[in-house]
């Protein structure tokens, strides 16, 4: 897993629950990278579950809520390092149906080793858009907290609707209003 | 507390931080020095990619310029093919069109300009150019909707052009993107058609027509074409083609070896590539079996491969009998010669051995093999090599040649072969020679003996023939002395005693002459010697003079000699006369010398009349005293009488008849007698005779036509070398009254040619110092015209045919070869002088001039006195000199005679030179003497005896001349 997550997770940390806590979770959870984390460096994705586990552990807030909040948090730093990558023309659903064909294509451009979720979209009608999340990691939150970011960098209203389907496999139907 | 875990953690922090930094830095060198490489292989990437963009530039300009070059070259194409081109896109529009397709549908418009024409209604436009302009619309409509193409559509002009079409639709994939048409004029090519299914007619109307069976067949035996003679049957024959022999065997129900022999045959062919011939037995519907010589030819094409196999088939069945038949026939020869008795062999033109027959090798000792081969001469004695070359040139030059040969057998023996051998030569082979001998080994020696014993006979003979003679000549000069003291004796007065003693003494010397006369013609006949005369006589006028020759003897013995001439017509034959009166002489002699009383009678009558000969039969009958039965056939014997008593009686040796019967059997007859004893005797023979195309009066007329004093007296030069020859020209020249000089060579001839005028020359060939053609020359070269013209008749004992044109060529007038006749002689001179208007003369050369007898230059002949003499040349000159010396007075006195028309005395004379000249030969005045004698005595035709006296005077006196010349008195 890329470095960015990593260090934007502390980053958010250390803004919201402080230095200590920061310090707390990385030195508890005794990460093999030691908790030394680069953006451009790659990681083992094991190493979010046990932080987040562990901030949830410390500050009592279920590990949903925070990857929810964390999602969220992360698409407006993307929004705001890779501005290229996002089409605003055509609007939320265009967005979203893009991640898959277009923005994780060019991820692999740059990060050639990324291991990326797929996103396969459905627009069932003018306002709803089903987007099946399937990944290994299944990180179901992090993308619903991820959705919710491109919900307010667009501006529009709308609703998620969360099924988990299987292990690694989430339905998420978006609902314009 | 706080704080202080605040400080702490973010020491922590802050330490966390400064190792990501250096994580981050190193990282970020990593990737810095990846991007460095990326960067560098993007360059080199980049750099190939350029290259390969300007390539591929550079290919598409180039292909564009292809493009442009392809379209000018389907341009210039279309412009230079030979069709017409026409195409149209989906809508008819013109897309391309050539020159030729304006000119062929004389379009006035250029190809470029015909380009996005509308062709829908063309058409129409343009279906008056064609020969049928419906039919072409509709089928242009037809070929449009169908879009199929179709090529090779023939269409007729109305100008009577032809052409031919393709229409051709364009595809592209399934979309229909047009079509093109391509018009060519093909007027020419149909009459070349024509012409060459003409000439395809006149082969195959050959090939029908070759009194051959001729096939085609394909590489895999099937036949192509066949001619009527192997095939006959026209649907047959059209059946055949595509078919095998086997398909024929199977549909004819044939057997199939004749088929099989056919292919293996045909398969050597494909393989071998070369021409077969082959002899082929077929049997025929009616069993009989016919013979087929074929052949089989490749055709092959330029790589050697046989694309065609041309079957050649010839009925032999002829000529294939008659090889059988020549095979027969040879086998049969072959065995005619293995078996005959013969022997026979071949040899070459160097006497090399080719073949001998087993009959050879049985008297040889050698086997065929052992004599094959090797040269004739091989098996000859040494010193008879010579012969055998001899033999070689005479057998190769001649052809034939026949001998007797000598070979050395095996075991040593030397064997006498008689031979026969000939030169054979047949086209195409070196002459060969064929001998067939026989084995004469054991003839020879015998012949040797008979040879030994021939010679021994043949001395004996000889000395006793020399005896004979010199006997005759002993006994007949004393003779002389009886005889003529015996005469003169008579003529002194004696009485009657003394008479009768004279008289015996007369007679007996007589009989003596007659027996050594009778004994050398006997002699004569055995010894082969007696010479057969050929002439002209009046038979009946012979057998008259024989009898009346008698007439006196028979008178005085008081008998009664007749002769009966039963032959109707005058027999003029040829034959011996003088030999024919002597047989008569004796018989009538013999018939009156054994008759007492009664008749003696002679006769002739004919026996058979064969084209050209007659048969006479001559009989002599007596009423005399007969001869016994059992005596009769010993009568011909020499030295035999019928009765031992007889020659005391009748006395006589008893050889006439011995004489007679063998000059009879000379002359071609038998002398028989028939006899009684008491009653008489007849004795008669057949004689046969060539009937002569001239009468003797004609002979007489045409010897009397010519006048050898007509040419008066000419001055003759005789250029001749051999004296006998000189007195012999002389002896003729002169008793025609020429005179004659002589020259003895062609240089004494010139001489005298130039010192004297002749009127003739006779000119010898050969003569020493300058032979006559040299002589002539000179002559004719002289400066006097008299003399360089005289006339030269060239005498030449050389006369081979083709010389005449060389004598002439040298300047003579005429030739004559010797020996030559005093008629020849005369007429060459006679030609060769100025004319003599003379008629007479004429007509004598005109008459051709029968052979009468080989004297006939001469007037005279003296077998008869030679006769008489029995070969005493004393008695023959003392009958010449008589003659000579007595008759030019007698004939003298006749001319007196006659001139004063004392006829009596005429007759009188002319009845005494008669026997003179029957006893000399003189046959020019046998009959005109008679003639002389009747007329004068009868007092009849007295006008012709002033003619026949002047003829016998001069006559006489040329016999004279001869006589005198001849014996040289």
């Amino acid at each position: 897993m890329k470095g960015l997550i990593f260090t934007e997770l502390l980053e958010l940390v250390e803004q919201r629950f402080g230095y200590a806590t920061a310090n707390k979770i990385v030195e508890s959870s005794l990460l093999p990278s030691g908790g030394v984390y680069t953006a451009v460096g790659t990681y083992d994705h094991k190493e979010i579950y046990v932080l987040v586990d562990r901030l949830s552990l410390e500050s009592g807030i279920p590990a949903a809520d925070l990857y929810r909040v964390f999602g969220e948090h992360l698409f407006t730093r993307l929004s705001k390092g890779y501005p290229h990558l996002i089409r605003r023309n055509n609007g939320l659903f265009a967005f979203l149906e893009s991640i898959h064909g277009y923005i994780h294509i060019e991820v692999m451009k740059m990060y050639p080793d990324s291991q990326l979720p797929d996103f396969e979209c459905k627009r069932v009608s003018e306002n709803t858009l089903q987007m099946l999340y399937r990944s290994e990691r299944n990180l179901g939150h992090l993308a619903y907290g991820l959705i919710t970011g491109a919900i307010a960098f667009f501006d529009v209203k709308g609703e998620i609707l969360m099924e988990e389907q299987s292990r690694g496999q989430v339905l998420f139907t978006v609902t314009l209003q | 507390m706080d704080l202080q875990q605040e400080i702490e953690a973010l020491k922590k922090i802050l330490e966390r931080e400064r190792a990501a930094r250096k994580q981050a830095e190193q990282i970020i060198e990593e990737k810095a020095t990846e991007l460095y490489m990326i960067n560098l292989e993007l360059k080199t990437l980049n750099l190939q990619l350029e290259t390969k963009v300007s390539e591929r530039t550079q290919d598409i300009v180039h292909k564009n310029r292809e493009l442009q070059l392809s379209s000018n070259r389907l341009e210039l194409l279309a412009r230079n093919l030979h069709f017409s081109l026409l195409m149209e896109d989906e809508n008819r529009r013109i897309v391309l069109a050539n020159h030729q397709f304006c000119e062929l549908f004389q379009i006035p418009a250029s190809p470029e300009q015909l380009v996005g024409v509308d062709c829908s209604n063309s058409a129409e436009q343009t279906k008056h150019l064609f020969a049928d302009p419906e039919e072409f619309v509709s089928v242009i409509e037809g070929l449009l909707a169908g879009r199929s193409p179709r090529r090779n559509e023939e269409i007729r002009m109305r100008d009577g052009r032809v052409l031919s079409r393709d229409f051709i639709p364009i595809w592209n994939g399934d979309q229909y993107k047009g079509h093109l048409w391509v018009y060519s004029e093909i007027t020419e090519k149909k009459n070349i058609d024509i012409r060459i299914s003409e000439q395809r007619q006149f082969y195959e109307d050959i090939l029908n027509n070759i009194p051959a069976d001729i096939a085609v067949f394909d590489r895999e035996h099937r036949y192509l074409f066949i001619n009527p003679i192997a095939i006959a049957d026209a649907s047959l024959r059209q059946w055949m083609i595509g078919k095998t022999d086997e398909d024929y065997c199977r549909l004819r129900g044939k057997d199939l070896s004749i088929a099989d022999a056919r292919r293996s045959l045909f398969r050597k062919v494909m393989e071998q590539k070369e021409q077969l011939e082959w002899e082929e037995k077929l049997t025929g519907r009616s069993g009989t079996s016919e013979y087929y010589l074929r052949k089989m030819y490749p055709v092959k094409d330029e790589g050697g491969n046989v694309q065609l196999i041309i079957g050649y088939g010839l009925n032999i069945t002829e000529r294939k009998k008659a090889e059988q038949e020549t095979k027969r026939s040879e086998r049969r020869y072959r065995n005619l010669i293995d078996f005959s008795l013969a022997l026979i062999c071949t040899h070459d033109e160097q006497g090399i051995l080719l073949t001998v027959n087993p009959a050879i090798c049985a008297v040889a000792g050698y086997s065929q093999e052992e004599m094959c081969g090797r040269k004739i001469s091989e098996f000859m004695p040494a010193e008879d090599l010579d012969n055998f070359s001899y033999y070689l040139n005479e057998i190769i030059e001649k052809g034939k040649a026949e001998g007797v040969f000598r070979i050395i057998s095996k075991e040593g023996g030397c064997i006498s072969l008689l031979f026969q051998n000939y030169k054979m030569e047949e086209e195409g082979q070196r002459p060969y020679v064929i001998g067939f001998s026989q084995d004469i080994t054991e003839r020879i020696e015998a012949e040797k003996e008979l040879l030994e014993a021939k010679k021994l006979t043949e001395d004996i003979a000889k000395a006793k023939e020399s005896f004979l003679a010199n006997m005759s000549h002993e006994i007949r000069t004393p003779m002389n002395g009886v005889m003529g003291i015996a005469g003169l004796l008579a003529k002194t007065q004696l009485d009657e005693q003394q008479r009768s003693y004279v008289k015996l003494i007369q007679e007996s010397s007589n009989n003596l002459l007659v027996i050594v006369n009778d004994i050398l013609d006997l002699e004569k006949i055995v010894m082969g010697k007696l010479q057969m005369e050929h002439v002209a006589f009046c038979v009946p006028e012979r057998v008259e003079t024989c009898v009346q020759s008698f007439t006196f003897k028979a008178e005085e013995k008081g008998i009664q000699l007749t002769y009966t001439n039963r032959l109707k017509q005058e027999v003029n034959v040829i034959n011996d006369p003088y030999r024919l009166s002597q047989v008569l002489n004796n018989l009538i002699s013999n018939a009156l010398k054994f008759t007492e009383q009664g008749e003696v009678n002679v006769e002739t009558s004919l026996e058979e009349h064969m084209g050209s000969r007659l048969f006479i039969r001559f009989s002599v009958t007596d009423t005399g005293i007969g001869i016994p039965e059992e005596k009769l056939a010993e009568i011909f014997e020499p030295f035999v009488q019928a009765n031992v008593t007889v020659s005391r009686t009748h006395g006589g040796t008893g050889l006439g008849l011995s004489i007679c019967r063998e000059l009879i059997h000379m002359m071609g007859g038998v002398l028989k007698v028939k006899s009684t004893p008491g009653k008489g005797s007849a004795f008669y023979f057949v004689l046969p005779f060539e009937i002569s195309s001239i009468t003797p009066a004609q002979q007489k007329m045409t010897e009397v036509q010519i006048d050898f004093k007509s040419l008066g007296n000419r001055h003759v030069l005789v250029a001749e070398d051999v004296e006998l020859n000189q007195f012999l020209a002389k002896h003729i020249l002169e008793s025609w009254g020429f005179t004659v000089s002589f020259a003895a060579n062609g240089e004494e001839a010139v001489a005298k040619v130039l010192q004297h005028t002749y009127d003739l020359v006779l000119m010898d060939i050969q003569m020493p110092v300058m032979d006559g053609m040299d002589a002539a020359r000179k002559i004719r070269l002289m400066e006097d015209p008299v003399k360089a013209a005289v006339p030269i008749i060239a005498l030449t004992a050389n006369a081979l045919k083709g010389d005449s044109e060389k004598y002439l060529k040298a300047g003579m007038n005429d030739y004559l070869a010797k020996p030559f006749t005093e008629e020849g002689l005369f007429r060459v001179i006679q030609n060769s002088l100025e004319p003599i208007p003379h008629s007479v003369h004429e007509i004598s050369y005109t008459t051709p001039k029968p052979r009468i007898m080989e004297t006939s230059s001469k007037l005279y002949d003296l077998a008869m006195v030679e006769t008489i003499s029995g070969g005493d040349k004393d008695f023959v000159i003392t009958m010449i000199r008589l003659f000579i010396e007595t008759m030019p007075d007698t004939v003298a006195e006749l001319v007196k005679h006659q001139k004063e028309e004392n006829w009596e005395s005429t007759g009188r004379i002319a009845h005494k030179l008669k026997s003179t000249i029957d006893s000399m030969g003189i046959e020019l005045l046998k009959k005109d003497i008679r003639t002389l004698e009747a007329n004068a005595r009868g007092l009849k035709e007295l006008e012709t005896v002033p003619g026949l006296v002047k003829k016998v005077e001069e006559t006489v006196s040329a016999c004279v001349a001869q006589l005198k010349n001849d014996f040289g008195i």
